[in-house]
This record gives C-alpha cells, sequence and structure tokens, in this order.
C-alpha cells in the first residue's frame, strides 16, 4: 500500500515494579499506511494495550518508561519530545477510542459539550458557539439519529453503542491520521459490533486515516483488517497480511488462537481451549514464551529464543518467530 | 430537553424559608425590621421572660441581664453569622480544594508536603492559635475568619485529594489525555466538575462547624468583640442565667439550630441538582 504514516521501530517498553525493569512490550516492529487498517491480536497480558499506550505515551507513571526504539509518525519521531510537542500530537495526530465507552465520558458535561471540547483542544481561540455546528456535523458522520437533540443529551441518557459513537466522534473531531481502537466493541453487544465496525470503515474510506485496532477477535481481524501482528508475552510471535496468516498460520499461537474461533457449521461438545495461562511479567525470561503451553515445545524452546523467519504462506510480508515452523501440522 | 434549570422546578421551599427569615432578611436589614436597639439597655426591664411566659409584646423573646432586647440581637447578629460563615466557608474551601486537587493530581513530594501540613493543623489545637493570634493582633474580625479557613481547609483538602486521586484514574480522564488535553484542562473540566458537588456538601456542612467555633472563640473573648451581638456571644452571655432565664441562651440557639439544619437540607437539594444523574428528565 501507500507509504506508512506511523512505523514502530524495535520498541521496547519496561515497567519498573520492585522486583526489577519488566518489559511488557518487546521488540515490537510494525508499520501502518493511510488507508489501511493493522490488527494487533493477543489475549490479555500480551502487550497490545501497552503498545497502544507507548504510541501515545500514556504509560502508567512513574513506573513505565519506554526503554527503547523508535515510533516515527511520518518522519518525527515521537520517542523523546518534550510533554507539550506530545500533547500535541494527542488527538491531532493520532487518535484513540478507549474499550469502555460507558466510562470514557465525562458523566457532568453533555455528549455535546465533550464534543466541543475536542474541536477546542484542536483548535484553540475558536469560540464554542462557532463549533455548535461541527458537532452536530461529527455526530451525523458517526451515525448518532437525531443528533441536532441529541447533543443536549448527557452520557448516561445513551446506550453503549451510542456513546462509543460519540466516542468515535471525539476521535476524529481533530482529523487524526491514525486512529488506534483498542478493543472498542467489547462491551457492545454483537449487533452493534457489525455496525460499529462498518462505521471505523467508512470513515477510513472517507478520511483515508489509518486504523490500528487491539482486539483479541479474529473474527474480526478478518474482516476489518489488511494485517495482523499477533502478540504473546510482549513480543510479536507472526505478523503479515490477513490473508496470509490465515491461510498458513506459522506460530503454534496463532494456529490456537484460530482454532479458538467456534465455528457456525461444525458441531462441537467442548470449546476449543489454549491450556495454560499466559507468561507471569519476570525479568528473567529465556526462551519462547509460548513453550510451556505449546504443543509443539522441544529442548531448544526453553533455551533459546527464536528468530524471525518467512512464514509458511510465502507471502512477501509473512513472518514469524518459532523453532517448529518446519512442523507437520 | 430544555436548558432551564431543574432545581427551579423543585426547590426546597422549607430550609430556603426559614434560612430567608432567621438569617439572610435580618442579616440584611436588622437595622430596619429590629424592634429596638441591640446595644440599648432598658434597665428596668432586665429579664423579660418571652412572650406568652409571662412577657409582653414589647420584648417579643425577652431581655437579658441588662435589659436589651433578645430579638433585636438576635437580627443583627445574623449579619456576623452569614459574614463570617460565608466569607470564612469560601476562602477555606478554594485553598482546600487547589491545595488538595494539587496534591491528589500531581502525587509524589508535593502530594506527601501538602498532606503533613493538613496533619499539622489538625493535630494543632485551633483555640490556642487564636489565642496566640490574638495575644499579638486583638481581637477582630478577621482574625475570627482567618482562625476558620485554618480549621476547615484540611477537610476540603483530603476530600479533594482522596476523589482526585480516584478520579484521575477514570478512564474519561484516560480518554481526554489521548484526545490532547493538557493537565489544567484535566483539571479544570475534568477533575473539578465531578467533585464539585461534594465540595458543595462539605461547604455547607461546615457552617455548623463555622458557628460553633464562632461561639467558641468569642466565649473565650478572643473571637468578635463585645458588645457586638454575635450568635455565639449571645449563647454564652445566658449560660449562667440557663435555670432562671433560659430565653437568653434558647432563642440565640435555637437560630443557630435552624440555621444549619436548614443549611443542610439546602445542601443535599443541591448535591442532587448538581448530579446530573439525579437530576430529573
Amino acid at each position: 500500500m501507500s507509504a506508512s504514516v506511523l512505523q514502530v521501530k524495535n520498541l521496547r517498553t519496561v515497567l519498573d515494579l520492585s522486583s526489577g525493569s519488566v518489559p511488557v512490550v518487546d521488540d515490537v516492529s510494525f508499520d501502518v499506511g493511510a488507508g489501511e487498517t493493522l490488527g494487533i491480536v493477543g489475549e490479555s497480558g500480551s502487550g497490545k494495550s501497552m503498545t497502544a499506550l507507548s504510541i501515545m505515551q500514556v504509560l502508567p507513571q512513574p513506573i513505565g518508561r519506554i526503554e527503547s526504539g523508535e515510533i516515527l509518525l511520518e518522519q518525527t519521531d515521537l520517542v523523546g519530545l518534550s510533554d507539550e510537542e506530545i500533547a500535541k500530537v494527542r488527538g491531532r495526530e493520532i487518535g484513540m477510542i478507549l474499550q469502555d465507552p460507558h466510562t470514557s465520558l465525562n458523566p457532568v458535561f453533555t455528549v455535546g459539550n465533550q464534543v466541543i471540547e475536542a474541536l477546542q483542544i484542536n483548535n484553540p481561540g475558536t469560540s464554542r458557539k462557532s463549533l455548535f455546528g461541527r458537532v452536530v456535523d461529527l455526530l451525523k458522520k458517526v451515525n448518532v439519529a437525531d443528533a441536532e437533540r441529541r447533543v443536549h443529551a448527557y452520557p448516561h441518557q445513551m446506550s453503549g453503542g451510542m456513546k462509543q459513537r460519540v466516542v468515535g466522534a471525539i476521535a476524529i473531531a481533530g482529523a487524526p491520521k491514525v486512529i488506534i481502537a483498542d478493543e472498542p466493541t467489547t462491551a457492545l453487544d454483537v449487533t452493534i459490533q457489525l455496525q460499529y465496525l462498518e462505521l471505523l470503515r467508512d470513515i477510513q474510506e472517507e478520511t483515508g486515516t489509518a486504523i490500528i485496532f487491539i482486539t483479541h477477535d479474529l473474527g474480526i481481524v478478518a474482516n476489518l483488517c489488511h494485517k495482523l501482528v499477533v502478540m504473546y508475552g510482549g513480543k510479536i510471535v507472526e505478523s503479515g497480511t490477513v490473508a496470509e496468516v490465515f491461510r498458513a498460520p506459522s506460530h503454534p499461537y496463532t494456529e490456537a488462537l484460530l482454532k479458538s474461533v467456534p465455528s457456525v457449521d461444525q458441531k462441537v461438545d467442548r470449546l476449543y481451549a489454549i491450556e495454560g495461562q499466559p507468561p507471569a511479567l519476570s525479568a528473567d525470561r529465556k526462551g519462547c514464551s509460548f513453550a510451556p503451553r505449546c504443543p509443539y515445545a522441544r529442548d531448544i524452546c526453553t533455551r533459546e529464543v527464536p528468530q524471525q523467519e518467512a512464514g509458511l504462506s510465502g507471502g512477501d510480508t509473512h513472518l514469524a518467530s518459532c523453532w517448529n515452523m518446519g512442523r507437520d501440522t | 430537553m430544555t436548558k432551564t434549570p431543574k432545581f427551579l422546578g423543585r426547590l426546597p421551599i422549607l430550609p430556603i424559608a426559614v434560612l430567608m427569615i432567621v438569617l439572610v432578611i435580618p442579616a440584611l436589614f436588622a437595622d430596619f425590621i429590629a424592634p429596638h436597639d441591640p446595644f440599648k439597655a432598658y434597665l428596668r426591664n432586665r429579664l423579660q421572660p418571652p412572650l406568652f411566659f409571662g412577657g409582653t409584646t414589647e420584648f417579643i423573646l425577652g431581655t437579658d441581664r441588662l435589659g436589651r432586647d433578645i430579638l433585636s440581637r438576635i437580627m443583627h447578629g445574623a449579619r456576623y453569622a452569614l459574614v463570617i460563615s460565608l466569607v470564612g466557608i469560601i476562602l477555606g474551601a478554594i485553598v482546600g480544594t487547589v491545595l488538595g486537587l494539587i496534591a491528589g493530581y500531581m502525587r509524589g513530594v508535593v502530594d506527601a508536603l501538602i498532606m503533613r501540613v493538613v496533619d499539622i493543623t489538625f493535630a494543632l489545637p485551633s483555640i490556642l492559635l487564636a489565642l496566640a493570634l490574638a495575644a499579638v493582633s486583638g481581637p477582630s474580625f478577621q482574625l475570627v475568619i482567618l482562625v476558620v479557613i485554618f480549621v476547615i481547609w484540611g477537610f476540603f483538602a483530603r476530600q479533594v485529594r482522596a476523589e482526585t486521586l480516584i478520579l484521575r484514574e477514570r478512564d474519561f480522564v484516560a480518554r481526554a489525555r489521548v484526545a490532547g488535553a493538557s493537565d489544567i484542562r484535566i483539571l479544570r473540566k475534568y477533575i473539578l466538575p465531578n467533585i464539585i458537588n461534594t465540595i458543595v456538601v462539605l461547604a455547607t456542612l461546615q457552617i455548623g462547624v463555622v458557628i460553633v467555633l464562632e461561639a467558641t472563640l468569642s466565649f473565650l473573648g478572643i473571637g468578635i468583640p463585645r458588645p457586638i451581638p454575635a450568635w455565639g456571644l449571645l449563647v454564652a452571655d445566658g449560660r449562667q442565667l440557663i435555670v432562671s432565664s433560659w430565653w437568653i441562651s434558647f432563642f440565640p440557639g435555637t437560630a443557630i439550630l435552624l440555621t444549619v439544619l436548614s443549611v443542610n437540607m439546602l445542601g443535599d437539594s443541591l448535591r442532587d441538582w448538581l448530579d446530573p444523574k439525579l437530576r430529573q428528565v
């Protein structure tokens, strides 16, 4: 696709805990171009949200910090920008949609007021009155029905799907080049999920913004994303285009994730689940993080970290990190 | 959805009426409506009982040891109760809220420093402080307000800090930050509006504390100087005669009671009104 808007290179984020510096994002690299959607997939604790927080530089303080790596927004490296400079990037260059719409709006102001607020941050010095028309436009753009009336509603008077649309309106208020959506549909019910995903796609088509979509739902990734990275234990274990990865999942973890998606046409007694727990955060980890849960694990898996190699699909961009790539599956 | 404040539709009539009658109208118009000069001693009418207890319509609430009209003194005293509570609490609330916001939002060393100062003000006997200050500057109106601020700001700082600590971790604050809001904007638009109802309720609850504090200081002679008829002084005046001439303390005491009670009820209504979830739609 087109030149990348956001490029993350060898990002390493650590949390300074009393037990030592624990890497939560470890040597993560990816890029996303205009009009492109990247899925970041992984279970809880895999480091996908921490990656998003690192890009926005809103890591938990004072323990979180970016240890090394680059986050290139077009040509500028966001790592090492001053607080004022990064504040200008937030909202204007990179917008973000959080997981839970019920808690991500300020309960004491009307939603119109909060969209105006977002517009004001991006256009300092403009009066609230002059922005009012744009608020209604924005709400219409995110398919809030009856927007002229709804601007005066308080968040608690709206449904979850409606609130998440408002959060979306706030995210696009600054016309950002990149939108990071951190599990935006997890708190919505299924019918609304689909509508919301379609909305995101429409916005993308209209504005050409890049989307980073964080989720654990591979069904969504298949529908919405162009490419994906699979994260486990803070590392990218597999990456590639959606077609490549779905055709030939090369890391046992990706394979297991795909197996965990229930299918409508197959009748099963028990749903598939990956045995064991995701790795606990600790400073000294050896070998492949997935080894304890991996059905193919060998000696070497617990001793040495696997390097990235070409994935099984043979595609140009398909990469995976596993010692057992040549396995019989 | 109209823009008219719903508060007006559900006005708490009773507490407002009581406050108007006991506090606000006398405070504003005591010079015109008081039947007597509050300082004038009608020596021949000393210790007159109130009307219906053997008194006359001339001194409806009776007279004190010097024959001064209790009703007129309460009316003039309302002014001091109003001004001291309002000024003292507003200033104390501002100081406490600002420092509480800073402590809760910044955390770390600043937080520790501010909260230790709060601990110190709680540990220090305020009466002692007032005595020391009065010894230097002499008892005065300003001194009382200063002591009021000193005593109450810590309550605001503690409460505001606690709520700020919770709010700063809430999702909508995180969302504001990723939308590019500055710290000042987050404090002003996201944190303060969510704790303003706590501050209002706390402020109304402090009125009782302040009136009693003022009475204590006046009683000890380090508060409002005599012969100004502050309510606390009026209660103190009747202390020795409480058995024989109960009305000297009783009526000023009732004025304090009604004021504190009404203000608390008003505070509850105000809190409901300030919380959009409880606002009727």
